[in-house]
């Protein structure tokens, strides 16, 4: 009895904790569907709405704007988080190799890397000096070792068993080898999991491209979401974009709205796959019998 | 089979590094494009050759909407065509534009032409101060002459530093900003337009009490604000009634509101309001366009806002025409003798800066100039560039009154409709003095009339004598003791502290003693202060 009480109990409190999560997402979505008299009527607070409207997201491919920024952002995010991937692991198996010359000096080099950073304006004079800016290089480069995957990498190559490093070197197989065909395949959880938080991070990331960019033709999604959220007037111009009427009409809260669910939509759609491996990167690499 | 994989491995690293190298920009915004260099006239002189070059021009600027245009951009092509150029637009949000603009001064990568919009001239006063400004206009005034004939003295000591203009002041606009009260809900209630606070106080309980609107709903109130829980917002500016807000010069002594007792008065009276629920009770949280939607729904009956507040509630009730018969001026109240005037002018509504990298060249400063000249009001180009006349098809309608006006309601062949960013080629031109009504309605009609009228009104209210802007003070000073006053001023209407002798010693030690001893001095300077 006291079983089904606790597994009730816990049921309906983590089913409260998910509709709290749940929640401001449902709220964007409602609030991008509706007319401007609803949201006027109700004060801005729509859960459900009483008439659904797609006009804020015919608004906002009224234009090229938005999908031309998501192209930005999905090949920065796609290209990110690739090469920052590869050259983490290789760089976090290279200074986990225990005969590397120099190991402790590259280490220590690494972790000052993650307390000390070069502050905004050396890291846009090297920027500027490698002929990166205005190119979506200089969204990737910058960050293209992060120096705490690298430690949490480096711990995972050194935690796996010496005793298949032993017997593939037995086999014959060089350094690379053994990096590609036996450390990685055993490394592919932790890896999908900072791959994923690497994806995550290019695909939220917007100040760098503020710093770097000024072709405003690579301006990312973010920023670009970020820019609108500042500026009202963008919202009153695009209510009337491409209308012959005004009746009726939209709010600027619902193409805000509309932005937001058009923003994060990718990436929710991504999630579910790759949260598997999430899960086991977390545990896979605590101590067993 | 060793061999081939480590072919395979090279081949790797090769097309890896063609690929890392292709992305490497190697392009320099600044240099003339060798191709667009030479006239194409044969046996030109060396004058109309150089006439025939074009340059880089970059503006860069906190934009209205801060989105990109593309490559089919009929302003840029003008603006091109027109003046010879390759004419870039840069736009930054408000709040990243300094990080923006140092990071580009500090790498060497520097626009040739800076827009601020307001009068805060701390940025450009930094960025002269570092020696990368032009060192001065003066000399260039005879090439701006139309933006230099709008000059006033005032706006010209605004922008100088030791004898020398550090930037082109933009002409300021005609204040068309006061309070609107809902004549319908005056007349409705057979009240009379407030003439003092006291009468204030009474409309406002009337407006929240007596159901103005008709609908047996207590679902309306007499004030409401924006402060996007920093500060006052609007409803700040209800002082006025009570005498002049900040530094001032009275007496032959430098003054300021919260020292002599116009900004406690202002407090008792939004304490009243607070205390006796006759404000929307969401006033100090909400943000703009929160409390936009309460004065398009019937809930507010007083607020601050420009004529186009009638423009915007007819977006907001589906051009209905009844905005004009139900908001009309409210002149300042009188709380004080010394009080019921509108604030003073402001004496710039902008500042335009050339860096000095641009100034090295003089034939680009040159073309920089006509540029500059050709897009002031009211020449050809401010039409073209702010309007889009000539450029989207976009037309002006004359009124009877002298106003212009300008329809929003645009079908999807407008290239603004769909790419909302060009705005931006007018936000550093941009002046109210062009006398444009601007609307969603499909054509001029009683509510532009209204508007046009009511603006007209508050340009030519009352107004106190502008002291604050001529001075130069500590900007760090300024903040702390800003930010004390709006930490004391809702603490206080909220009844959580009544000490305001101990906020004025308090605000005296943060900053303000040293603040009203350097407006002293600079006032003794200017002649206010024998």
């Amino acid at each position: 009895m006291s079983e089904r009480v606790y597994q009730w109990s816990a049921a309906i409190i983590v089913s409260v904790i998910s509709a709290f999560s749940v929640l401001p997402l449902w709220y964007a979505i409602s609030s991008s569907l509706v007319y401007i008299q609803e949201w006027n009527a109700k004060g801005g607070f729509i859960l459900w709405p009483d008439e659904i409207t797609l006009q804020a997201y015919q608004q906002m491919f009224a234009s090229t704007l938005f999908t031309k920024a998501m192209g930005v952002t999905v090949l920065r995010t796609a290209m990110g988080a690739l090469l920052t991937l590869a050259f983490t692991v290789i760089t976090a198996y290279a200074v986990s190799r225990k005969k590397l010359p120099g190991r402790k000096v590259l280490l220590l080099a690494i972790l000052i890397t993650i307390l000390f950073g070069g502050g905004l304006i050396p890291t846009y004079l090297v920027v500027r000096d490698m002929q990166l800016l205005d190119s979506i290089w200089a969204l990737i480069i910058p960050g293209l070792v992060d120096s705490w995957s690298v430690l949490v990498l480096k711990q995972f190559f050194e935690n796996l068993p010496s005793e298949v490093e032993e017997s593939a070197q037995i086999d014959g197989a060089g350094e690379i080898q053994l990096m590609w065909r036996i450390m990685i395949p055993m490394a592919a959880p932790a890896m999908a999991a900072i791959g994923l938080f690497t994806a995550v991070g290019h695909w939220n990331a917007w100040f760098d491209a503020l710093i770097y960019i000024d072709d405003r033709k690579l301006y990312p999604l973010q920023l670009l979401i970020r820019n609108m959220f500042e500026n009202d007037r963008e919202f009153s111009i695009m209510q009337n974009a491409g209308a012959a009427t005004i009746i009726p009409s939209i709010s600027q809260e619902s193409l805000k709205m509309a932005l937001v669910v058009y923003g994060i939509l990718p990436i929710l759609c991504v999630y579910p796959f790759l949260q598997k491996y999430f899960t086991k990167g977390m545990y896979l690499g605590a101590v067993k019998g | 089979m060793l061999r081939r994989k480590q072919w395979g491995t090279v081949g790797t690293l090769m097309l890896a590094g063609s690929i890392m190298l292709a992305g490497c920009s190697s392009g320099d915004p600044n240099n003339v494009s060798p191709s667009n260099a030479v006239s194409p006239t044969a046996g030109a002189t060396d004058a109309e050759k150089t006439s025939d070059k074009k340059f880089a021009i970059e503006l860069i600027e906190t934009g209205w909407v801060n989105t990109p245009t593309d490559d089919s951009d009929p302003f840029k092509k003008w603006i091109d065509e027109t003046f010879n150029v390759d004419f870039t637009l840069t736009t930054i949000p408000a709040n990243d534009f300094e990080s923006k603009l140092f990071t580009r001064f500090s790498g060497s990568n520097q626009p040739d032409l800076i827009f601020v919009a307001g009068t805060d001239r701390t940025l450009f006063q930094k960025l002269y101060n570092q020696g990368v400004l032009l060192d001065d206009w003066v000399p260039l005034l005879d090439k701006v002459p139309t933006a230099a004939a709008t000059m006033s003295d005032v706006a010209k000591k605004y922008v100088s530093q030791d004898g020398k203009m550090f930037a082109l002041p933009r002409q300021p606009d005609a204040n068309t900003w006061s309070f609107k009260i809902r004549k319908d809900w005056l007349d409705k209630l057979s009240l009379q337009i407030p003439q003092t606070d006291t009468e204030l106080i009474e409309v406002f309980k009337q407006f929240t009490f007596n159901d103005p609107d008709g609908n047996n709903q207590a679902d309306t109130w007499g004030a409401t604000s924006a402060g996007a829980g920093a500060n006052f917002s609007s409803l700040s500016q209800l002082e006025n009634m009570y005498g002049q807000m900040g530094f001032q010069v009275t007496n032959n002594q430098v003054d300021h509101s919260i020292l002599n007792g116009t900004h406690q008065k202002f407090l008792d009276f939004v304490k009243l309001l607070q205390d006796e629920k006759i404000i929307d009770p969401d006033w100090y949280t909400q943000d703009w366009e929160q409390k936009k939607v309460k004065l398009g729904t019937d809930k507010v009956g007083v607020d601050q806002y420009p004529g186009v507040l009638l423009s915007e509630y007819e977006a907001n009730t589906s051009n209905t025409g009844k905005a004009a018969d139900i908001w009309t001026n409210l002149p300042m109240p009188k709380g004080t003798d010394s009080g019921g005037k509108l604030p003073a002018d402001a004496p710039v509504s902008g500042m335009l800066a050339i860096s000095a990298n641009a100034a090295k060249d003089p034939e680009k400063l040159e073309r920089v100039l006509q540029l500059i000249e050709g897009v002031t009001y009211p020449n050809d180009g401010y039409w073209k560039i702010r309007w889009g006349v000539g450029i989207t098809g976009e037309t002006m309608t004359d009124l009877d009154n002298g106003a212009k006006f300008f329809s929003e309601t645009k079908d999807s062949s407008n290239y603004r409709s769909n790419v909302p960013g060009a705005w931006d080629y007018g936000t550093w031109i941009a002046t109210n003095r062009d006398s444009v009504l601007q609307s969603t309605a499909k054509e001029p009609g009683a509510v532009q009339e209204k508007t046009f009228e009511l603006d007209n009104e508050t340009i030519n209210a009352a107004r106190y004598q502008d002291f604050e802007s001529l001075l130069t003070l500590d900007p760090q000073l300024l903040n702390d003791v800003t930010r004390l006053q709006n930490e004391f001023d809702i603490k206080y209407v909220l009844g959580n502290t009544s000490d305001y002798e101990a906020f004025k010693a308090e605000w005296l030690k943060a900053g303000g003693q040293q603040l009203l001893d350097s407006a002293t001095e600079q006032y003794k300077a200017l002649g206010y202060i024998k």
